[in-house]
């Protein structure tokens, strides 16, 4: 639960970097995700690939996929579409299933497992739980990336100025901010973040080609449950998805999962789409 | 014009958190008359607007047509007591064609209910052609000065889609016409082209609120000024006296505009 | 008003499409495998039409249509093997039963729109599918309802040709019937209050009604679509009714083209092409699809229909007497 969580929440960093950088909802970053866990899964178990060599590329061709995300797609249809969503919103959709095709073709269509990073012997059990070594490494992981993301935008010079783009873009270009750089750089980083999240978690369930959607869908109520306001607030509304998920699965039968995720997005949406963290707008 | 009051808004109230953006505002549209409403940016002339329009509730105080209060959102306003209403920016789908445009206007009211809608697709599957709303179509436009009505509206100025607006009023036989802020960001054809546009509205018997902050020239067109700052009327009479009187001097030459 | 060239054009339209449809349906009689292929174009195509009210000419992207492709098709399926009512009562409550989930949903997402509303149905599409495979009683579960008696109409037996062509000829009459509707009242609202809803709203129109009716016959259209399909096919299993379908079909009418219902059955007709037909593309057929949309949507937005109109106006303009 506490894996999944971390998992749900890295994505929905992805997100909110995109978000920030770009002003924009990139729903293909679960196909990002999955593409990374499912690229080095298959460089390790059908090409005899060592697990860390196999995960940078993964890590590499995530970031180029979501780089060409940008560039190829959603900066050429959002200048051409001016003030309309809807355009964008559709190009990300085929992107989102591009990728998937894309892996299928590659890697093929059935699901491979993925490889814990560290081992060890007995799982030590706390309480109900069993917490293996991949709990522990995805637990760090997750801390490490969160509080990078946190210091690089509250210390390095394109953090604040991402910062300053997410909180009112019109402002940030007249007053002449490298827009353009900006929004290639979130692409950039939310490939990384989707590229170490995919083989981090490909070891719990396994990944397939099609798992991108959930991916992107999960990641997605993470951040809208968690808010915009801050960049930890992805992790708690993870946390809080994966929570429920887990707990409906458990009371009610694994249906009830879905019943639930759709009935959290419903609700949050409709409700209180600023999420738990509302972003203060700085007057 | 007679004096019936065909317009009525009393005690009107909104505020915004800290800002009162219209306070206790009280006056009257006379039937066939063409009322100015002005102010300086910020006097609350567009709230007031979206009050009666119904865009957005106010906090206290009403608004009625011929005896009936104005309630429920701009869409009831429209079909229950005849409001119709242009915008500063024009709400025109640009992708579509002046005559499909306006046929919103004339289609509207067959189009507001449920029952409505379902037999519209019906009818809409069996015989979309719409030979008699055409013709209204045609000459309201012509009317108001677009004879051609083919022109897909992404090609037009923004005087014309002005005038695209007031047709699409003007088709639905309204009783109050609200024109915001025709004046905005236009030039010297844009406003010839309003004023033709008003000789038009006024042929048909409907009354008129036109607001804008450019006092000369809406003066110019107006039998009626009130003058708005701060939310509140500041002066109500003819338009003559309004530019000479000192409330006007205060709001657009003195104290009150820093 | 509209000129003597452009009615003569929608009889011309109605005409030739009929014509296509006629030849396709005797082109295709008898051989099952090419039946197969036709009642798969079909479907696809109902899918996408049943998206042409809302989503194309309305800019709302709910995605939760294979839920109604299933409530059609489940409906016919349920009722044909498990009831005594004769097959023929699965339509219209299925298209009922879809209608009435579709303004239900609608309602509850009336106040969201772009990624929130895509999000909402298709987690709603997602859950449809858990539901059939968990609601074993009713619908079968992971089996599906294997299969139900050919149906007998009049004392005619309904076969697998006879229904494929029926199928074909109703996309044919869905078509031309949307085309109408497009040019109609009901059609120039939806259309303008993408963009201009507050006009719309201003003029006397409900937008959150108009909505919540384009929604109604987008279901209504795909439960059909379905209620066909499981007819062909005389069973139905859940993964038929995957989301996955959804995503496949949402891109037929940009592929095809926008102005026009027709777009919406030709990029049908492109993606089974790509995905089944052509052998030489039995691996790669939904990669070369899906990277075809985004060519499409990034460089040639209008479609396919689109630019051919565009070329057809030139040369009619140039025939036009001045």
């Amino acid at each position: 639960m506490i894996q999944i969580g971390c998992f749900f929440s890295l994505v929905g960093l992805g997100y909110y970097v995109v978000l920030n950088g770009a002003g924009f909802f990139n729903f293909a970053i679960g196909p990002y995700t999955m593409f990374s866990g499912l690229a080095s899964s298959w460089l390790v178990f059908i090409q005899g690939w060592d697990l860390p060599q196999a995960i940078l590329v993964g890590i590499a061709a995530t970031i180029v996929l979501s780089v060409l995300t940008e560039l190829l797609v959603v900066r050429p249809i959002e200048r051409r579409s001016g003030g309309e969503e809807l355009p964008a919103l559709i190009a990300v959709v085929a992107v989102l299933y591009a990728i998937a095709q894309l892996a299928g073709t590659l890697f093929g269509r059935r699901p491979l497992p993925g490889r814990p990073w560290f081992y060890f012997e007995n799982p030590i059990q706390v309480g109900l739980a069993y917490i293996d070594a991949q709990v522990i490494v995805s637990v760090v992981v997750t801390l490490l990336v969160f509080t990078a993301l946190s210091l690089w935008l509250t210390f390095s010079p394109y953090g604040k100025i991402m910062r300053a783009v997410g909180d009112n873009q019109e402002a940030a270009r007249t007053l002449g901010f490298p827009i353009t750089r900006v929004r290639v750089i979130a692409f950039a980083l939310a490939g990384l973040i989707a590229g170490i999240a995919g083989p981090l978690f490909a070891s719990k369930a396994g990944v397939g080609f099609e798992s991108g959607l959930s991916y992107s869908l999960f990641g997605f109520i993470a951040l809208v449950l968690g808010g915009t306001g801050s960049p930890w607030a992805p992790l708690a509304g993870g946390m809080l998805l994966a929570t429920i998920q887990i707990m409906s699965s458990y009371f009610f039968g694994s249906v009830w999962l879905n019943y639930a995720t759709l009935a959290i997005a419903v609700v949050f949406f409709a409700i209180r789409p600023e999420g738990i963290f509302a972003r203060r707008v700085r007057a | 014009m007679n004096d019936e009051a065909i317009l009525v808004c009393e005690g009107l109230d909104k505020r915004y958190g800290a800002v009162q953006a219209v306070k206790g505002v009280t006056f009257s549209l006379h039937r066939g008359e063409i009322l100015g409403l002005v102010g300086p940016n910020g006097a609350g002339k567009t709230t007031l607007v979206d009050l009666i329009s119904g865009a957005q509730r106010q906090d206290a105080g009403f608004a009625a047509i011929r005896g009936k209060r104005l309630s429920g959102p701009p869409s009831r306003r429209a079909r229950v007591n005849g409001l119709a209403r242009t915008f500063q920016h024009p709400q025109v789908a640009l992708e579509l064609t002046v005559r499909e445009n306006v046929l919103i206007g004339v289609t509207a009211p067959s189009l507001g209910s449920v029952g409505g809608l379902v037999l519209s697709v019906i009818k809409g599957c069996l015989s979309p052609d719409t030979a008699a709303e055409d013709l209204r179509v045609t000459s309201v436009a012509a009317a108001v000065g677009l004879p051609e009505i083919t022109r897909r509206c992404s090609e037009l100025t923004l005087g014309e889609l002005r005038l695209v607006e007031v047709a699409r009023a003007l088709v639905a036989d309204p009783s109050v016409i609200l024109l915001d802020e025709p004046f905005a960001g236009g030039d010297v054809h844009g406003v010839a082209s309003v004023s033709r546009a008003l000789q038009e509205i006024v042929k048909t018997g409907a009354s008129v609120i036109l607001v804008d902050h450019n006092v000369d020239l809406v003066a110019a067109l107006v039998n009626r000024i009130v003058l708005l700052n701060f939310g509140q009327i500041l002066f109500d009479g003819d338009a003559k006296e309004c530019l000479a009187s000192p409330a006007m001097q205060d709001v657009y030459f003195g104290a009150a505009h820093l | 008003m509209i000129s003597k060239l452009r009615q003569r054009g929608a009889w011309l339209e109605t005409f030739s499409t009929l014509a296509l449809v006629l030849i396709a349906i005797a082109y295709v009689q008898g051989d099952v495998y090419l039946e197969d292929v036709a009642i798969l174009v079909a479907t696809y195509s109902m899918i996408a039409l049943g998206l042409y009210v809302p989503f194309i000419m309305g800019g709302a992207l709910s995605m939760s249509y294979n839920a109604y492709l299933g409530i059609g098709a489940y409906a016919v399926a349920i009722i044909a093997s498990k009831t005594g009512l004769g097959f023929g009562w699965g339509l219209p409550i299925g298209m009922a039963l879809s209608a009435a989930v579709a303004v239900i949903l609608g309602f509850a997402t009336r106040r969201l729109s772009g990624f929130f509303l895509a999000s909402v149905t298709v987690l709603f599409g997602i859950a449809f599918t858990s539901w059939l495979i968990a609601s074993a009683d009713l619908t079968g579960g992971g089996a599906g309802i294997p299969t139900f008696p050919t149906p007998v109409v009049f004392g005619v037996k309904l076969t697998h040709t006879i229904v494929v062509s029926i199928a074909l000829l109703l996309v044919w009459i869905v078509a031309v019937l949307l085309a109408r509707l497009r040019r109609s009242p009901f059609g120039v609202a939806v259309r303008a209050s993408r963009r201009a809803s507050t006009a719309v709203e201003a003029s006397g129109i409900r937008i959150s009604t108009i909505v919540l009716v384009s929604l109604a016959l987008g279901a209504i259209i795909a439960s059909l679509g379905g209620s066909m399909f499981a007819l062909v096919n005389e069973s139905v299993i859940p993964e038929s009714f995957a989301i996955d379908i959804v995503f496949l079909t949402v891109f037929t009418p940009l592929l095809g083209g926008q102005s026009t219902p027709w777009g919406a059955v030709l990029g049908a007709f492109l993606v089974v092409l790509f995905t089944f037909e052509l052998t030489m593309f039995k691996e790669t057929g939904t990669l070369l699809f899906a990277l075809a949309v985004l060519v499409v949507l990034v460089a040639a937005p209008r479609g396919l229909l689109g630019y051919a109109s565009s070329g057809l106006k030139l040369l009619t303009s140039r025939l036009e007497p001045r």
